[in-house]
């Protein structure tokens, strides 16, 4: 047989693989798991999540690493989430809680090198309270009446009422007007190039591949101590594993099942304030009973779910605000006896098969998720299982998400996320006041309405002295205690893989997905 | 030749038509709300209110008729302006140039690597006088068959990145550093592989074998051997042009499934091709987007058929015959017919 042109095509091809796979030039990876990536003061970090836009104006109060580290606000959050300042070094705020005053650094400049002046904040303000809909973080400005600008590093809000989470909401990234003015807030190319006065300024992004940041001289804390980050976007959750092991990166987001599989990196796992719980639609009349909600919550044992879901990367939720500094809530305790108690007495038996009934009809409901969520489906189906044990008729059903969508009002009970480490009110005004219902078209998805609760909110806005906040919020979370709106489930914690040589960043209750792990990146170093 | 060629382009050119139409009405009719995503994606995943989703709606112009759309997308589409993202308002014709290119590179890579791969271990299946070498192409070309690719692509990276660390697992480069024509080989070589041995490399080999196979005991190729011709030359001009035709009109065919399996691959090694942008945008109900590439992907389908119908019409003579103007509707020769044929 006349063999050899096909073995001279088959050698030809493998050595070409060959040769691909071993003339790695060091950088590519090849470096097997535990030796040190290139450095040069660079961090690649791999992520999941990538924006659709960097304007930190179409983000709420949860913005992705490159937003984050490329813009700044009048005012931060520290490692405790307290509001301290930022480019404003200090303001004052009237008696009344009606007007701001902000003072601005001196010598602030944009990543393009003019100056950061007290027009650039009255512009950020009016814009994203003009943009309504658009801006995610216009409700924060619905009660500003005036915002001036009487020299160039002052700026001066007016209110028509005291809103407590003002400080809070002005960590809002001022925006630049010499950029800005004139165009949409959706500018689309802003979103692409964005310009900020932060410690980072965007150099290069690759929609699907990466964005490339590098230290901005002029960040009015002096350069950083990193000299570039690189946000790499890889969604696959083994990949970024893998990427990880292979030197690709030198730091990643990872889903808890991965974290025992990480060598050689260091694990930076921080509380978040994004909890699991499961909504009553509170339309439905079936739910009506409080105390068949107080029993529901006594019938979910939260540890095993924490246990079995995220595998301990997270803690049993005993209400909205556990994770921030107003936690009071008592929660609820794994309780068989309280179950039973609670339902006799609000008129249930259990039937032949062990279920709860009245009047001949079990209390037979769906338990649904959006489908494509594979952690909330985890939950749902554990839940729901133990929920069954305890003698309720649930019907596991994950809904795709754009079913759900349209079915918010026909929905039974639902497991939701929420929750934002920031001022209080920002995580609960919305989810919890009756006037923020579902058929008003505010984001309280459960109709909620709970007179006491209602009022602790509003107190909790209303006034500026911490001592009275703190007690509205106890107040708040009492009267979620007595007549709760969620059978609450878990808080999730976040965990980041970095290089063991790498100091600086510091433990924060972060937000959902994580958000928030570069808060103070403009102090990492290599040592 | 001229004019079935021209013929066939309008058909082709009539088939992208029907398939933007089609694609314009499925989306219309499923399910969802695109302005809602929009709200949603700006609002970290939390619901908007149905009175801002009625605005929305209204800007991005979703409450007119779907003719009426239809329309304006076309005479917009025929000056090459495919409209914007509703997910990122930028041209969609700038996301199509910035994706494009690398899905091309990854699938003709593929295709290349699995018709040569497929040739050569066709061609060893077909002439070998060894049963147990013959046997092993069939095992290997039943168990590729029907190895899926994300299967493949999770083994490979397994392989070559998680064990060996030989390869890097993704991407067309390191971040934020010039991409190398050689550093963009390394970066091709798993993704390429994955994709080309998945399922179509064991119909592959198996159309070669049994096309090249039938015809080596045929009359004519004894005929050509006892005129004393090179091997070399048998083997080229009496087995492999004829015994090829089969294969070559499946290659063709198959360029759209394994394009959208380059899809699932770029997914896993976060190549940053169409598929991703596909996917991001099928999730996000960026239906322009979402037009686009299912619009360039029928459009290469079609393409790719038009070639392997001329590449076919080179090889077999008989489909160059007046009043054939398409493809033999039995693709396999017969040996008999070939020889005579001739």
């Amino acid at each position: 047989m006349h063999r050899r042109p096909v073995l001279t095509a088959l050698a030809a091809m493998s050595v070409a693989v060959v040769l691909a796979a071993c003339g790695q030039d060091g950088h590519d990876g090849g470096q097997g798991g535990t030796s040190a990536p290139a450095r040069d003061g660079t961090l690649t970090y791999a992520l999941g999540d990538e924006p659709e836009t960097f304007n930190p104006g179409l983000q709420d109060e949860h913005t992705d690493p490159v937003t984050e580290l490329v813009f700044r606000g009048l005012t931060r959050r520290d490692a405790d989430n307290k509001v301290v300042p930022a480019l404003a070094e200090s303001w004052q705020i009237a008696k009344d809680g009606r007007s701001y005053t902000f003072r601005l650094r001196k010598g602030l400049t944009w990543h393009d090198g003019k100056p950061v002046t007290s027009d650039d904040v009255a512009f950020t303000i009016e814009t994203v309270k003009a943009a309504g809909a658009d801006s995610p973080l216009a409700r924060n400005f619905t009660a500003v009446t005036s915002v001036t600008a009487p020299d160039a590093t002052t700026v001066r809000l007016e209110l028509e009422r005291p809103f407590a989470p003002m400080l809070d909401a002005m960590a809002m990234a001022v925006l630049p007007k010499h950029v800005l003015n004139g165009k949409k807030i959706t500018d689309p190319d802003f979103g692409r190039q964005p310009v900020g006065a932060g410690p980072f300024r965007l150099t290069a992004y690759k929609p699907g591949q990466y964005a490339e940041l590098r230290a901005f001289g002029g960040y009015y804390e002096g350069a950083p101590g990193l000299e570039k980050i690189i946000i790499k976007y890889v969604p696959d959750d083994s990949a970024r594993l893998i990427q990880l092991a292979n030197g690709e990166v030198d730091a990643a987001n990872l889903a808890p099942q991965q974290a025992a599989k990480v060598r050689g990196k260091r694990l930076e796992v921080y509380p978040t304030a994004d909890y699991r719980a499961l909504m009553f639609n509170l339309t439905n009349p079936r739910f009506a009973d409080k105390r068949v909600r107080q029993a529901m919550n006594h019938a979910v044992d939260r540890d095993a779910i924490t246990e079995s879901v995220v595998l301990g990367y997270g803690t049993p939720a005993k209400g909205p605000l556990d994770t921030t500094p107003y936690a009071s809530a008592p929660g609820f305790a794994f309780n068989p006896a309280r179950v039973t108690a609670l339902m006799t007495e609000a008129g249930y038996a259990r039937d032949g098969q062990g279920l709860w009934a009245r009047n001949g009809s079990t209390l037979r409901f769906e338990l649904s998720t959006f489908a494509e969520d594979s952690l909330r489906v985890a939950i749902l189906n554990v839940a729901a299982t133990q929920l069954r044990q305890q003698g309720f008729d649930v019907v596991p059903t994950p809904r795709p998400r754009d079913w759900v969508r349209r079915h918010w009002s026909d929905l039974e009970v639902f497991v939701v996320g929420w929750g934002t480490p920031y001022d209080p009110d920002t995580s609960v005004y919305g989810p919890f006041h009756s006037s923020e219902a579902l058929a008003e078209g505010g984001s309280n998805f459960g109709s909620y309405d709970n007179p006491a609760a209602d009022k602790a909110l509003e107190d909790g806005r209303g006034t500026l002295d911490p001592d009275r906040r703190k007690a509205a919020y106890d107040a708040f979370q009492q009267a979620l205690q007595d007549d709760p709106p969620f059978v609450w489930i878990s808080y999730l914690k976040a965990i980041n893989a970095v290089p063991d040589d790498l100091t600086g960043p510091r433990q924060r209750t972060l937000g959902h997905h994580g958000y928030g792990f570069f808060w103070n990146a403009e102090t990492w170093r290599y040592r | 030749m001229a004019l079935p060629l021209i013929r066939r382009a309008a058909t082709a050119l009539a088939v992208v038509a029907a398939l933007s139409v089609v694609c314009f009405a499925l989306l219309d009719a499923a399910p969802g709300d695109p302005a809602a995503s929009v709200l949603e994606a700006r609002n970290g995943g939390r619901p908007p209110a149905a009175a801002d989703v009625a605005r929305l709606r209204a800007d991005m112009g979703l409450d007119e008729p779907l003719p009426v759309r239809y329309a304006r997308w076309v005479s917009a589409a025929v000056r090459g302006d495919l409209g914007t993202s509703y997910l990122t308002g930028r041209p969609v014709t700038e996301t199509l140039a910035a994706t494009a290119p690398w899905t091309a590179l990854l699938t003709a890579a593929a295709t290349l690597l699995s018709a040569a791969g497929a040739v050569a271990v066709g061609l060893v299946a077909a002439l070998t006088r060894r049963a147990w070498l013959r046997r092993a192409i069939d095992g290997l070309s039943f168990v590729l068959g029907g190895l899926p690719g994300f299967v493949a692509a999770l083994l490979l990276l397994y392989v070559f990145t998680a064990a060996t660390g030989l390869l890097p697992s993704g991407g067309v480069g390191r971040p934020g550093e010039p991409v190398t024509p050689y550093r963009l080989l390394t970066h091709l070589v798993l993704p390429a592989t994955a994709l080309a041995f998945g399922h179509h490399f064991g119909i592959y080999v198996r159309l070669v074998a049994s096309g090249v196979g039938r015809l080596r005991d045929a009359p004519h190729v004894d005929n050509a051997r006892a005129r004393g011709l090179p091997r070399r030359v048998v083997t080229t001009r009496h087995l492999m042009r004829p015994g090829l035709v089969p294969f070559t009109a499946r290659l063709g065919v198959s360029v759209g499934t394994l394009l959208t399996g380059a899809y699932t691959t770029e997914v896993v090694f976060s190549w940053p091709g169409m598929g991703r942008q596909a996917i991001d945008a099928a999730r996000g109900q960026d239906y322009p987007v979402l037009v686009a590439v299912v619009l360039v992907t029928g459009l290469v389908v079609v393409a790719a058929n038009l070639a392997a119908e001329l590449v076919v019409a080179a090889l077999d003579p008989r489909t160059r015959a007046p009043g054939r103007p398409s493809m033999p509707t039995d693709p396999h020769p017969t040996p008999g017919e070939t020889a005579h044929a001739r």
